[in-house]
């Protein structure tokens, strides 16, 4: 411990601190001004870059919602989605536009378009990711549409744990029943109803329930009854105006 | 001090900690540090807090939602707090997964987007106008501040694009909806005839044997419901109805004579001069007297107060302050003014606020109703809030008697009132008195039922109250035969007249099966038969047993046909033949109908991938509730 006997001391024993030290404490005072406002800065930026992202985002989606009846709109729901993927890539919002212009694609019947947007969000989507799953599901059943029946089987396989299994098999057993493949199809559908009934929130699956139907037949019942047997005493008599009725003319 | 601290400064991980404060205060300001880490939410999800009023919120929507629904006699269990505030905790707890998921994906609003919404929404706009002032009393009504607001748009815009994202980009290819169509447009040609049940009810007989076994076979169900029959005491306002005493009425009329409505009103116009604060007495006196030389001259009055008045408010109105029934203005100018011909200019009146010059400019006549008119709505009046304080007096009495009595007999003596004795009275009564949920659960509580005390005095509604106790219980027991006889008769009736009805089916099956047409069957049993050609599944052209059946049936080889029959929930048997059976085609199905497929299809992939990415989201998060 020092000991200092005057003020004038303290004060010489801090100017030559000062003389030491002081330039570095400046230069770390406004390094840590930059690093907070750059910091800063740059949460406002990205911020702002969402925020105008979500704004083409907005008028995409009300473009897209009126594209079925109108064809201009088509057009710039499709201009927007292609502008969202170049000026934000790397965004949700890209993921969902290129997403929403696979949509618009597959409703026009131009399954190329809708095969490329698909492997867009398969290539900028983090492996994994819910989009890339959703992505790749939706990119089999094009591929199904198109024909390619294994290529679409093969997109559907997942190793590991699958969180949209039943999405999963819901479009494995499409494609199966398409190809003829009943039982597979049967087998599919199934598993997709188990897990779906797993859910608290899902609504009737119609669809669903009429293709495991339609795979599934009932028998006609075996009848004991023969033809000759008589009949319960109240529908003979039932019978008999009928046949009078026959016999009069 | 000062010394200290320069020397702990030295050491290295002091210089750490004082870099670490300094660059923590400048990310995140202050209140990171003062105010972490305090806690009293509900629950917790991935480190985000519930609060318990966000809670109370849903809960209290969720009640008033009810109770719009069900009205006033809303069973309580449905209110009930514990189960609401589960369900609600849990919505929220969706509802804030999906948030935070669309904030770790960088989602946002944009302020003009914002604004952008907000004046387009029709409630907040008056004449296609958006209104700030409407937008704020909407909004209180609703018990949303603007902030709270505009954070619960925010939020429903992002997990609407999250939506929009995934399940709501979902699709149907040309592939599925062929397949779709296939089978759910699929079309069957079906011939049915109709066995109806009541054909066969007339000749069904049931012996005195058969009920007899029933009734042995089947003991446990024919034990009477338990109940209870009650001694209550009712109390109305209209019970205690007592004439009125005259001069009570006189006096009230006197009281409502003087009222508000009877006044008579004046509209008052003045001119106001005050002093000013560097004005002297003589030139204050000068410049009233300047304007009464006007006045006096016959100066236009408004004229006079634009110019002169140093009132504000009213100058450039003529001087108008609107109407005053008496009790406006201050007393010395309201004597004025009740003293004042009309457009007459008043003398200088001084008042606090100077001086004025009054005028009346209208006039409206009070004019009260005679007695004789006012009287049968003053004796209604009288009448009912004396028999509301009767009624309520003696609910207080009957509150304290019945508490500690063994009956109600004695209260009611006491108060003059009657004990009246109800019908039995079962667990789930659905009419009369009894069915009201607060009386029935209080005549089966363990207080009135087991113990047999007086239950409290209820009310029902603000004039009408209600106290009882248990005089008899009944446990089920047994019915004897005789009562349940006809009941018996009944069931047995029906099952052997459905059992008729399936040996007909059976026996048209088997006519069917040997090569019959429906037609010459269903002639040669007396039974009516239709035909539906192209039937679809939900076309809604078949009754739904029907179309159930005959689609689930198998399709038989082409060019032959298949015979079953069905029975309805009514007991008719539907004996049916499906022949031609032939998958739906797409490109055939009217627009309309492609279109519903098409929906029918992407709607259940993206019910899917929003069920299976709500799971994952619950599965993944960190979710505590207390």
């Amino acid at each position: 411990m020092e000991d200092y006997r005057s003020e004038e001391e303290q004060v010489e024993a801090l100017k030559r601190w000062w003389d030491d030290n002081g330039r570095s404490t400046l230069a770390g005072i406004a390094l840590a001004l930059v690093g907070a406002f750059g910091w800063q800065g740059w949460q406002e930026y990205s911020q702002g870059q969402n925020e105008a992202a979500s704004d083409l985002y907005q008028e995409l989606l009300e473009a897209a919602a009126g594209a079925g009846q109108n064809p201009a709109q088509l057009g710039v729901a499709e201009r927007l989605a292609a502008q969202i993927k170049t000026d934000y890539s790397g965004s949700a919002y890209a993921i969902f536009a290129a997403l929403q212009a696979a949509r618009l694609a597959v409703q026009e019947g131009d399954l190329e378009t809708a095969e490329s947007e698909l492997r867009w969000v398969l290539a900028e989507a983090d492996s994994g990711s819910d989009s890339a799953l959703v992505a790749q599901q939706r990119l089999a059943r094009v591929v199904a549409s198109q024909g390619d029946t294994e290529g679409a089987l093969a997109l559907l396989e997942v190793t590991g744990e699958n969180p949209y299994a039943a999405s999963y098999a819901m479009a494995e057993g499409d494609i199966l029943l398409s190809a003829g493949r009943d039982s597979e199809a049967l087998a599919a559908y199934e598993l997709a109803r188990q897990v779906a009934s797993e859910g608290t929130q899902v609504p009737p699956l119609t669809a669903l329930e009429q293709k495991i139907a339609s795979l599934k037949p009932a028998e006609p019942r075996e009848i004991s009854v023969a033809v000759s047997d008589p009949l319960p005493a109240v529908a003979q008599e039932a019978e008999a105006p009928a046949d009078a009725e026959e016999e009069t003319p | 001090m000062l010394q200290d601290i320069r020397q702990n400064v030295q050491g290295t991980a002091a210089k750490v900690v004082v870099w670490v404060i300094v660059v923590s205060f400048a990310l995140f300001g202050i209140e990171s540090i003062l105010l972490g880490g305090s806690s009293s939410g509900v629950a917790e999800v991935n480190g985000e807090e519930i609060s318990p009023m966000e809670v109370q919120q849903v809960v209290n929507t969720q009640q008033r939602q009810l109770i719009s629904m069900f009205g006033e006699n809303i069973d309580p269990a449905m209110l009930d707090e514990q189960r609401l505030s589960n369900q609600a905790l849990q919505s929220i707890i969706g509802r804030r997964l999906l948030v935070q998921s669309a904030t770790e994906m960088n989602l946002a609003v944009s302020d003009t987007e914002m604004g952008r919404l907000i004046s387009g929404m029709e409630q907040f706009q008056i004449n296609g106008q958006f209104s700030p002032e409407l937008y704020k009393s909407t909004l209180a009504q609703a018990g949303y501040t603007p902030a709270s607001f505009k954070q619960t748009l925010q939020q429903d815009i992002l997990v609407n694009q999250l939506r929009s994202g995934l399940p709501g980009s979902e699709f149907s290819t040309p592939a599925e909806r062929e397949l779709a169509a296939r089978i759910v447009a699929e079309q069957r040609d079906i011939r049915y005839l109709t066995v109806p049940l009541a054909a066969v009810e007339a000749g069904v007989s049931v012996s005195d044997e058969e009920i007899a076994a029933y009734y042995n076979a089947n003991e446990s169900s024919f034990y009477s419901d338990e109940s209870v029959t009650l001694s209550y005491i009712e109390l109305r306002a209209s019970d205690f109805t007592a004439p009125v005493d005259e001069d009570d009425l006189l006096a009230m009329y006197e009281q409502e004579k003087s009222g508000y409505q009877y006044q008579t009103e004046n509209r008052v116009s003045h001119i106001l001069l005050t002093q000013g604060e560097d004005e002297s007495d003589a030139d204050y006196a000068a410049r009233i007297a300047d304007v009464q030389k006007q006045l006096n001259e016959g100066g236009d009055f408004a004229a006079l107060a634009e110019s002169a008045s140093d009132d504000i408010g009213s100058a450039s109105a003529g001087g108008d302050l609107g109407y005053s029934a008496g009790d406006a203005f201050p007393e010395a100018m309201e004597e004025a003014i009740a003293s004042l011909e009309l457009n007459t200019v008043s003398e200088p009146v001084a008042t606090d606020a100077g001086t004025h010059f009054i005028v009346v400019t209208e006039r409206r006549e009070g004019e009260a109703p005679s007695f004789a008119e006012m009287r049968p709505e003053l004796e209604q009046r009288v009448q009912e809030r004396e028999s509301q304080a009767a009624l309520l007096s003696t609910v207080e009495t009957l509150r304290d008697l019945a508490f500690n009595a063994q009956s109600l007999a004695g209260p009611a003596t006491e108060l003059e009132l009657e004990v009246r004795t109800s019908d039995p009275v079962t667990r789930n009564q659905a009419e009369g008195l009894f069915a009201n949920p607060a009386l029935l659960a209080a005549a089966f509580s363990e207080d009135v039922l087991e113990m047999g005390h007086n239950s409290e005095v209820f009310e029902l509604a603000p004039d009408h109250f209600v106290a009882l106790r248990v005089e008899e219980h009944r446990e089920p027991e047994l019915q004897p035969l005789e009562s349940v006889r006809d009941e018996i008769a009944v069931t047995l009736r029906d099952q052997q007249a459905r059992a008729a009805v399936a040996r007909i089916a059976e026996q048209a099956v088997a006519r069917l099966r040997a090569g019959g047409s429906v037609e010459a069957v269903a002639e040669a049993l007396g039974f009516e038969w239709q035909v539906e050609i192209g039937a679809q599944r939900d076309s809604g052209m078949l009754n739904p047993a029907l179309a159930d059946a005959a689609f689930a049936l198998r399709a038989p080889p082409e060019g032959e046909r298949v015979a079953d029959y069905t029975m309805t929930p009514t007991g008719d048997a539907l004996v049916y033949e499906v022949s031609r059976v032939a998958p739906g085609k797409l490109g055939e199905l009217p627009a309309a109908r492609q279109a519903q497929i098409s929906q029918l299809v992407d709607g259940e992939h993206g019910v899917l991938v929003q069920e299976e990415f709500r799971r994952e989201l619950r599965e993944q998060a960190d979710i505590t509730v207390y």
